[in-house]
């Protein structure tokens, strides 16, 4: 049977190992977490261009829409009158 | 063995507790990161889809308004079928086709008769390589042309 001090210092020994595991494991996940939130950076602003161009080209598609529109109707009231 | 049989099952317990906060908390980070992507990239999509749904619209409308415009007796159009009866030269059918079509506009169509003489090429070659008509259609009118030569 070992000694009550021999057990104690296995168990300091222990302690440290799963304190080692935890910042380690601590470490990872930080990791990965800042490396995802950085891709969503970069992609929301890349994005977020790009929309901010989209709607812009909506906007003007949908002026000239509405000046085609008038044209049309103005066409087919030249022709029933 | 009391004492030490209680710090040894604390210990474990905290590092269970705190592995697990851990990783739950990456869980949920990610999980939360996923849907902010997923929102952007459904909002971009929605946009495209609107943007493509309106040219297709524009392009229709500007058809309609062409063919509006031809009707009102600015040129007078011709089908394919009746284009063979006609005696004319070939640029000529080929514009009357795609006027009648609603692929080019009037102004379109004085562009491409005013650069003929300046490119040095036919009617078909000038409307392409002026971007108002696109490789489909050319094909398409080269394909109509060709169909009535035979029964000349």
């Amino acid at each position: 049977m070992l000694e009550v001090s021999t057990l104690y210092l296995l168990l300091a020994m222990f302690g440290f190992v799963l304190l080692g595991i935890l910042v380690i494991h601590h470490h990872n996940c930080t990791d990965q977490v800042c490396r995802k939130r950085n891709e969503i950076r970069r992609l929301t602003v890349d994005l977020s261009a790009k929309n901010a161009v989209l709607e812009e080209q909506i906007a003007e598609l949908k002026t000239e829409i509405n000046e085609i529109d008038d044209q049309i109707a103005l066409l087919e009231q030249r022709q029933q009158s | 063995m009391m004492t030490f049989s209680i710090i040894l099952g604390s210990a474990l317990a905290f590092f269970v507790t705190v592995f697990r906060a851990l990783s739950r908390h990456r869980y949920t980070t990610l999980i939360q990161l996923n849907n902010e992507r997923q929102e952007m990239d459904t909002l971009h999509q929605s946009l495209s889809k609107q943007k493509r749904e309106l040219q297709r619209e524009r392009t229709n409308k500007e058809q309609t308004l062409c063919s509006l415009k031809n009707k009102r007796g600015d040129i007078p159009t011709v089908t394919v079928d009746a284009l063979e009866a006609l005696e004319m030269n070939e640029n000529d059918k080929i514009s009357r086709y795609l006027l009648g079509r609603g692929k080019i506009s009037m102004e379109q169509h004085e562009r491409a008769i005013q650069k003929m003489n300046i490119l040095k090429m036919d009617y078909l070659s000038v409307c392409l390589t002026l971007g108002f008509i696109d490789l489909e259609t050319s094909k398409k009118v080269q394909k109509a042309s060709k169909a009535n030569i035979p029964s000349r």
